[in-house]
């Protein structure tokens, strides 16, 4: 049944959405060393925290992609880039990094309207 | 003849695939790896495989993250969850290296 809305009534909001990265990735990598084993369930679990907080923020028709990766800092060189194409107006991403000596993770949370 | 309009609407994973890894093949090839340049493939490549998305002229909004490093054997752990439309939503991750390059390339498709 078509509603005729034709924008989000509850935006993504990019300020909200960071704080919950930042949190996120803090609690659970502030005390963490890099195990090759382990880091596959870390980044499930981040992710998975990541979405379900975001969805509590009921973000109106929003499809919500979280993606979580992990590399192990060995003085390799690393360049990561993003291109998409989609709704410049309602669509939305929100990318956190985090750093330690071994480690460097990074959390992108991308936002998608759904008319 | 419904298979046919099926396919056009549908995010075909392997037809995907078969896209990225040319664009990356085009773009970095047999080259070795050189810091200064890395930074320029990964646009260059995240255009190229746009482009070549937007040309499928399918109903889909797509995300392409690209990441290119030496490939030193260094690990890389990636995980990811989403909230979408789980029978047309799709994902689809390329692995590409040679002997120095890494490359990994992400591409989501959101139906529209």
């Amino acid at each position: 049944m078509s509603t005729y809305q034709l924008a989000p009534r509850r935006p993504f909001n990019i300020e909200q959405v960071i704080k919950i990265l930042h949190e996120v990735m803090e609690t659970h990598l502030s005390t963490v060393k890099y195990e090759p084993a382990a880091c596959p369930q870390l980044c499930a679990h981040i992710t998975r925290n990541v979405r379900e907080k975001v969805k509590a923020m009921n973000f109106d028709r929003y499809k919500i992609v979280v993606t979580c990766s992990i590399f192990q800092k060995e003085n390799q060189g690393l360049h990561v880039g993003l291109r998409c194409l989609w709704d410049p107006q309602h669509d939305n991403y929100v990318s956190e990094s985090y750093e330690t000596t071994q480690f460097i993770a990074l959390t992108c949370v991308y936002g998608i309207y759904h008319d | 003849m419904d298979d046919f309009a099926e396919e056009e609407t549908e995010f075909v994973v392997e037809e995907v695939t078969t896209l990225v890894k040319e664009c990356v093949e085009k773009i970095v090839g047999r080259e070795t790896f050189q810091r200064q340049k890395c930074e320029l493939y990964v646009h260059r490549i995240a255009e190229a495989c746009i482009s070549a998305l937007a040309r499928l002229n399918k109903p889909f909004k797509y995300i392409v993250t690209v990441e290119v490093a030496q490939n030193d054997g260094c690990g890389r752990h990636g995980a990811f969850a989403n909230l979408w439309d789980a029978g047309r939503d799709k994902c689809c991750n390329v692995i590409w290296k040679n002997d120095v390059v890494l490359c990994i390339v992400t591409v989501i498709g959101l139906h529209i």
